[in-house]
């Protein structure tokens, strides 16, 4: 006998054998049993998850001499007739190439005569979304009075382009994507059947591309068994599906030990094997996602891999942190998107490779904080107009504003600065400094724009209005900035790192020494609140007990850090 | 005379026959239903094939059906013609069946069925006067929950709260395909007698899957598990991740609209129900909207704006993109 591909050799014959459609078989089963068979079923899902699979097996099950029943005998002419395509009285219909009204209308004529042979006619309408409307509109009157003996089942892949007048008059069944692990479960099964080995990383492999569709599945795993002749090692099988999966973890590895040098030369065997770098990168950002996943301690539920491949990346991801984990995300997937317009793909990959190999390690806030604590308490000591470094004071990032979770005790010691009306967190230099932030801010989400504010400095502020200076020479990047949306836009960012902050404006005149009255009034204002609000919280009873039972010292008022 | 369809539903039985019944209306349920009510009383099943004639009005002339009208029945006492859509017939052909109406057969019962219907026209009059108007308007939606309750009863079942609640969001308001859920499921349960929350979320996947709400919760929540766990259980159960985007954005855009009328003095009670929150809901949304401040949840907007751009446009797996949105959310980045 010729060969038969393993999709249709192991094609399930009878809802027992069904993987992955759980809901359906089941309601189907049980439909069968209370003798309640709808008149129309629609059946919906991706391509290889079972539609037409199921129409046959419930066409068999209603026809067969021994029923209606869920588990049909397979031996009775009915049975053997519609398994081998040959029954008078179950009718496939391709939508696709039948799309017509008078298709429809024929098989108006014939469905009003009853079935020859079985109990029902059964109508299976493959495509059925490829209907004309008139088409649809016909079939709407067949399913409005249907003779009694008569069963359609309609699969389609895009139900939604069905009309809702069609589609509220049938058994909508929805059929969901195999998961990796049943496909996997029914691959091990059929090589076994097939008297095939295979390890688990070369199904896991077939698994991942088959995306869902077990028809897909069974159809790699033919390509890859005719290609290797049934010794199905790793490397063959990425090599015969076009991944470069088993690159994949040394890559990663050169990325966590922050090696150029190695990276590159991976890359350049990745080019030279000849994959596809989008692929490749794609699977890189996937990858990282599994060790994200991993590291937050989720498993196979959402990872599609072998369980040993999760330990591994569970201890991989261990000695990462999970923010650089995020970045590398966001790195790699920044890089994918580029791949896709750039002229070079390879050249914004290497990029991309490179900054994530010299990423810096992120420094906790508090750290960050305890050190501009730092630097301030030195400049404090300097006179107010000596003073040439700025001492900043970091806005509070992360976590929004977090007063739901503070704690009741500590309410006493963190007094959360008002912001009223004014800003009044800055002074000069602070000022420069969170422009600085707000410039970076900018870069990070249109570097374009962000590349205009290189070099210009906040000048002054009155009413509520920054004023930001740009060098003489800069006029057209103002011109540029001036307008509706970029001005919009950071002003946005503007009033998230300075709030209390209402307006912007952008002068071109040469960046002065010093500042106008009104904002020298207002640092004025600002230091003397300072002050106040430092003298307000040493006078606290609760600051004063602690000092008493700790015998401790008030050296100085920190805000409280974010989350 | 003009009734309304429940009401004739609860009167039929005890009603005289009418020479002519016209369904009118846009529930398609209770036209099925109503003409199936009618059908039964007049048929008779032994004799179905010689006294029974269906046709759409699309297809046939007025005088045609006015001629199977008053054919006499076959070993039977009625007759039964049906003829759906008459609005397509211009009103020449309608003054035929009026003309019928002022003498009907007494063998014979007509069955009409129009979407619209100008109840100005002189059919409509005649037909007001000799025969019995059904009018098929869709139940409210607080009413809607009391009619799948009973359809679940009808075939000895019940149907926990949630479950209700989750059916009605999953379906929609069309009660033709209410009704073809409420028969799955109970097929599905069995021999069970309940049908529960879970039933609802497996099977009823009519046009959305139920593991669309469990994302838009759960991140809602911050239950970084739960949300990344449901969102692979939606892309599984072949949800389109546009879709699944959609309601994250809807329940984010509730919170939002309560929190800011709870900012504006509103009770919690006040500003759930106007953000379209059912009753039973309602102590549950309103900790969770004490979760976030107006401002974190503006500028959660501005994110899901870039998510939406990158589903949309990027190159990322849009289930990633979607994780990626379901980490930000849940660790506070």
């Amino acid at each position: 006998m010729s060969y038969q591909v393993l999709a249709r050799k192991w094609r399930p014959r009878s809802f027992q054998e069904l993987t992955g459609q759980e809901h359906v078989s089941r309601t189907i089963e049980n439909a069968i049993k209370a003798k309640r068979i709808a008149h129309a079923y629609l059946f919906s899902g991706v391509r290889g998850v079972g539609k037409t699979t199921v129409a046959r097996i419930l066409a068999k099950s209603l026809n067969c001499t021994e029923g209606p029943t869920p588990a049909p005998c397979m031996k009775c002419q009915s049975c053997r007739d519609i398994a081998n395509g040959f029954s008078v009285d179950v009718v496939e219909i391709d939508g696709a190439s039948h799309t017509g009204v008078d298709n429809v209308r024929e098989l108006q004529e014939n469905a009003q005569y009853a079935p020859l042979r079985g109990r029902y006619k059964i109508y299976i309408i493959d495509e059925v979304h490829m209907l004309s409307t008139s088409a649809f509109n016909a079939l709407l009157k067949i399913l409005e009075e249907p003779p009694p003996h008569i069963v359609f089942v309609f699969a389609t892949t895009e139900p939604h382009k069905i009309p809702n007048t069609i589609h509220s008059r049938c058994q909508h069944f929805q059929f969901r994507r195999i998961s990796y692990q049943e496909i996997m479960e029914r691959l091990r099964y059929i090589l076994h059947e097939e008297g095939i080995e295979a390890n688990e990383n070369v199904l896991s492999l077939v698994s991942r591309a088959s995306d869902g569709s077990m028809r897909d599945a069974l159809s790699l795993l033919d390509q890859v068994i005719a290609y290797t002749g049934g010794d199905l090692s790793e490397g063959d099988v990425s090599w015969i599906l076009g991944l470069a999966d088993h690159l994949i973890w040394p890559f990663m590895q050169q990325i966590i030990n922050k090696d150029s040098a190695k990276a590159l030369s991976l890359l350049k065997d990745i080019v030279d094997g000849g994959y596809d770098l989008k692929q490749f990168c794609s699977n890189v950002v996937e990858h990282i996602r599994n060790l994200t996943l991993a590291k937050l301690g989720m498993g196979q539920e959402v990872i599609d891999l072998p369980a040993e491949r999760i330990e591994e990346m569970i201890r991989v991801a261990e000695g990462i942190p999970l923010e650089d984990l995020q970045r590398l995300f966001g790195i790699f997937s920044k890089a994918l998107e580029e791949i896709r317009w750039f002229p070079y793909p390879r050249f914004s990959f290497e990029m991309a490779m490179i900054k994530a190999t010299n990423m810096r390690p992120v420094v906790p806030v508090d750290e960050l904080l305890d050190r501009l604590m730092h630097i301030e308490k030195r400049l404090s000591a300097i006179p107010q107009g000596e003073r040439e470094l700025p001492s900043p004071q970091i806005e509070k990032t992360g976590g929004g504003k977090g007063e739901g979770e503070k704690g009741e005790g500590e309410k006493g010691f963190t007094k959360e600065k008002a912001t009223t009306g004014k800003a009044d967190k800055e002074d000069g230099s602070d000022m420069a400094k969170l422009w600085r932030h707000v410039v970076e801010k900018v870069n990070e989400s249109k570097s374009s724009l962000g590349s205009y504010l290189e070099g210009s400095v906040p000048v002054g502020y009155e009413g509520g209005i920054l004023s930001i200076g740009f060098k003489s020479g800069s006029a057209v990047f103002v011109n540029l900035i001036e307008r509706q949306e970029s001005k919009g836009f950071i002003l946005s960012v503007v009033k998230s790192c300075m709030p209390g902050i209402a307006g912007i404006k952008f002068v071109t005149s040469p960046a002065k020494e010093g500042h106008s009255p009104a904002y020298n009034e207002y640092l004025a204002a600002s230091h003397e609140r300072k002050q106040h609000e430092v003298e307000e919280v040493f006078a606290d009873s609760i600051v004063q007990d602690a000092i008493d039972i700790l015998g401790g010292e008030l050296v100085e008022l920190r805000s409280r850090k974010g989350e | 005379m003009a009734i309304n369809y429940l009401e004739f539903q609860e009167r039929f039985s005890g009603l005289k026959p009418s020479p002519v019944y016209l369904f009118t209306g846009e529930e398609r349920f209770f036209m099925d239903e109503g003409i199936r009510i009618v059908r039964e009383r007049f048929l008779e099943e032994g004799a179905r094939d010689f006294n029974y004639d269906i046709c759409f009005a699309s297809d046939i002339e007025a005088s045609r059906v006015v001629e199977m009208a008053e054919t006499l029945p076959v070993m039977a006492k009625y007759r039964v013609v049906i003829v759906k859509g008459m609005d397509e017939w211009s009103s020449k052909e309608k003054e035929i069946i009026a003309a019928y109406l002022n003498r009907p057969s007494p063998t014979t019962c007509l069955i009409l069925t129009a979407t619209k219907l100008d109840r100005r026209e002189k059919f409509s009059v005649t037909l007001d006067k000799r025969g019995t108007v059904i009018l098929c308007q869709p139940l409210y939606r607080q009413n809607l929950t009391g009619w799948i309750k009973q359809r679940v009863r009808r075939v000895g079942k019940s149907i926990d709260n949630d479950a209700l609640h989750l059916l009605t969001e999953i379906a929609g308001d069309d009660m033709l395909s209410i009704d073809n859920d409420i028969e799955k499921l109970t097929l599905y349960c069995g021999d069970r007698k309940n049908v529960s929350l879970e039933d609802v979320s497996r099977v009823s996947s009519s046009m959305r899957s139920a593991s669309v709400f469990e994302v838009a919760n759960a991140i809602v929540d911050r239950r970084l598990k739960d949300a990344i766990s449901s969102l692979k259980r939606a892309i599984h159960d072949g949800e389109p991740p546009v879709r699944i985007f959609y309601f994250i954005v809807r329940e984010f855009r509730m919170m939002l609209k309560a929190k800011t009328l709870m900012d504006a003095g509103e009770s919690p009670e006040a500003a759930a129900k106007a953000a379209g929150i059912p009753p039973f809901k309602v102590k549950e949304f309103s900790q969770r909207v004490q979760k976030f401040s107006r401002e974190e949840l503006h500028k959660l907007f501005e994110r899901l704006i870039a998510v939406d751009g990158r589903l949309k446009g990027g190159v990322l797996r849009p289930e990633m993109v979607l994780e990626d949105l379901i980490l930000s959310v849940c660790l506070r980045r």
